[in-house]
């Protein structure tokens, strides 16, 4: 395994090799997309059982040693979410073959893009690196915001530019900060070299990155260009960018806080502050959407403001709970805006009320969305429940404030969904000629979503080992040891 | 010293620039100017007074590591400067697009998208 991660090859070489094959129809450019991502699943796959046995693989590019070459670093932590990120980005793409009708080339080769800059930013040991993978996830995704060409995509996609570039501004910031404080690049050279510097200074740097990267994961303060994007977007576009790239937000947030700066109490109560100021606006700005996919977008930064709570708790359990929630959420939201995308495909307009008691679906969308929402408000056995059981037995351990707040923005979590679903689903007695349809291509990642969901809070045993496991790769001074070796 | 003074003077007025003025053009420009500010500053992380160009050849090491100029900073500022291209590409890209459709570059007026 001298090669590296070959995933993010696959998937670069997926990107472009969809428009050299779609050079006379665009008829071919989902199975390119398909089967690079199988290859990467399966090549994923491969290494997994490889990582558990030895808790970190660590690969120095070409050779060169640790602080001088570039090294990716895989360990439970990272590999899990790259598994994630892939298996949503494919039952994404699957979803897509009959909703995307037009312009299929860019529109695959842009969702390749945006899963390279995921991964990359999952598996890289520098923070260089991680940079740029953030500006090709960054850039391609500013693409996606603006595909449909109508006016609100347009003007959602120069909001998500200018927002999105200032914070990897900021990031590139930070990044250069820590350069200048330490003179190194390499995330473990510098969790070693911030022991002796002052931690006014390391907390500036640390606090820029943490700011620029909680743009990319929908955070309170920095989530203006959330909603439109959601909304303006296509459909399954929104599964990706909540699924997938706000876990490479918070996956960042977390490890480049837990391997530079674990012990700084001021970084942890800046986190601490975005997450509760998440939870509980996007709950209540939630509750007046009209709008299903914006709605879902709050719904998103709420749910994201409960991880990065937890993760902000700082201790062993929190942290488990944070990222245990944040699987989950990746599966939940997946569902969720696939149903409605399904929703939107059908009934050609994505306001709740104009589609109250106009159409009937699909039974198959009718159970999916409600799991989806069962398991986001944390209704047992769904997924939902366990990590947010975890959270609130986390916030009880460090104070019983954070878990009163957690609970109520849970029922208004379950005010919100239940309003949304009801007035879709049970809103209606009209007979509705259409209502069996459902294309093959976008039942099946349903049925996946929602299988792995209810698996998953039926049997919590292997994610809550899994969640304990990735809590173990933060640890600062393992990290270093098995990168620098 | 004048070179981080010039960084913090580009990266302020190309913030400014983003934050209040209201021609998306005119905003595209100012992101350019922030990161243009923060790759100066980079770049005069590595610089050295009268230092040479960091290769070894012919030179101990000891004169060499008192000489030479960082080049890493160099080779990340190249590498942003690519990306900040892509960025202001795809910006003015969609700037266009815009005003094809609105009419306008000025935000205060393109205000369809809301909950």
């Amino acid at each position: 395994m001298a090669y590296g991660f070959l995933p993010i090859g696959v998937m670069l070489a997926t990107a472009f090799l969809i428009p050299i094959a779609s050079l006379k129809s665009d008829r071919h450019a989902k199975h390119v997309a398909t089967a690079g991502m199988i290859l990467s699943l399966i090549l994923t796959a491969t290494m997994v059982p490889e990582i558990f046995s030895s808790g970190r693989l660590v690969f120095q590019i070409e050779g060169w040693p640790a602080p001088f070459g570039i090294s990716i670093v895989l360990d439970t932590l990272s590999i899990t979410l790259v598994f994630l990120s892939i298996l949503v980005s494919l039952l994404v793409v699957v979803f897509s073959y009959k909703y995307v009708k037009e312009r299929r080339t860019k529109y695959y080769s842009l969702i390749s893009l945006s899963l390279v800059g995921t991964l990359g930013m999952l598996v890289a040991g520098d923070l260089f690196n991680m940079f740029v993978y953030l500006e090709v996830l960054s850039v391609s995704s500013y693409a996606l915001v603006a595909f449909n060409k109508d006016r609100p995509a347009i003007e959602s996609g120069i909001k998500y530019l200018i927002i999105g570039s200032l914070g990897t501004s900021l990031v590139l910031l930070g990044i250069s900060f820590l350069y200048g404080l330490t003179g190194s690049l390499n995330l473990a050279d510098v969790s070693i070299k911030l022991l002796s510097v002052p931690g006014a200074a390391a907390g500036l740097a640390i606090g820029l990155i943490i700011s620029g990267m909680a743009v990319k994961a929908g955070l309170m303060p920095f989530h203006a260009w959330l909603p439109d994007s959601y909304q303006s977007s296509p459909s399954p576009i929104s599964a990706i960018f909540s699924g997938v790239t706000a876990n490479a937000g918070i996956y960042a947030i977390m490890r480049i806080g837990f391997i530079s700066l674990m012990s700084h109490q001021a970084l942890l109560g800046l986190l601490l502050f975005f997450g509760l100021l998440s939870m509980v606006a996007g709950a209540f700005l939630a509750l007046v959407q009209s709008n299903l996919k914006r709605l879902l977008g709050y719904s998103s930064i709420s749910q994201m403001g409960y991880i990065a709570m937890s993760i902000a708790l700082g201790t062993p359990f929190g942290v488990s709970a944070g990222m245990l929630h944040m699987i989950n959420q990746a599966f939940i939201k997946g569902l969720l805006f696939l149903s409605t995308a399904f929703i939107v495909y059908r009934t050609k307009t994505d306001n709740i009320y104009e589609i109250s008691g106009n159409f009937r679906f699909h039974p198959v969308v009718a159970y999916s969305f409600l799991i989806g929402s069962l398991s986001l408000v944390g209704v047992p056995l769904f997924n939902g429940f366990v990590s947010k059981w975890m959270i609130y037995m986390a916030t009880l351990e460090v104070s019983p404030v954070l878990t009163v707040i957690s609970l109520m923005v849970t029922v208004i979590t379950l005010a919100y969904i239940l309003k949304a679903f009801y007035l879709i689903f049970l809103g209606n007695a009209k007979p509705d000629p259409d209502a069996g349809i459902l294309p093959l291509s976008m039942k099946i990642p349903i049925i996946i979503l929602s299988a792995i969901i209810v698996a998953m809070g039926i049997f919590p045993e292997l994610s809550i080992k899994l969640s304990v496991m990735m809590f173990s790769d933060l640890d600062r001074f393992a990290y270093i040891g098995d990168v620098l070796k | 010293m004048i070179a981080y003074i010039a960084a913090v003077v580009i990266a302020a007025a190309g913030l400014y620039a983003v934050l209040m003025k209201d021609n998306v053009i005119k905003k595209i420009i100012g992101l350019s100017l922030f990161s243009n500010g923060i790759h100066l500053f980079l770049i005069s992380l590595g610089y050295r007074e009268g230092g040479i160009a960091p290769i070894m050849q012919g030179l101990d090491f000891m004169r060499f590591s008192s000489m030479a100029v960082d080049p890493l900073p160099q080779a990340l500022v190249l590498t942003s400067i690519v990306i900040n291209l892509s960025v202001s590409a795809v910006g003015l890209s969609i700037a266009i697009l815009l005003y094809r459709e609105f009419r306008t570059l000025d935000v205060r007026k393109i205000r369809e998208v809301r909950g």
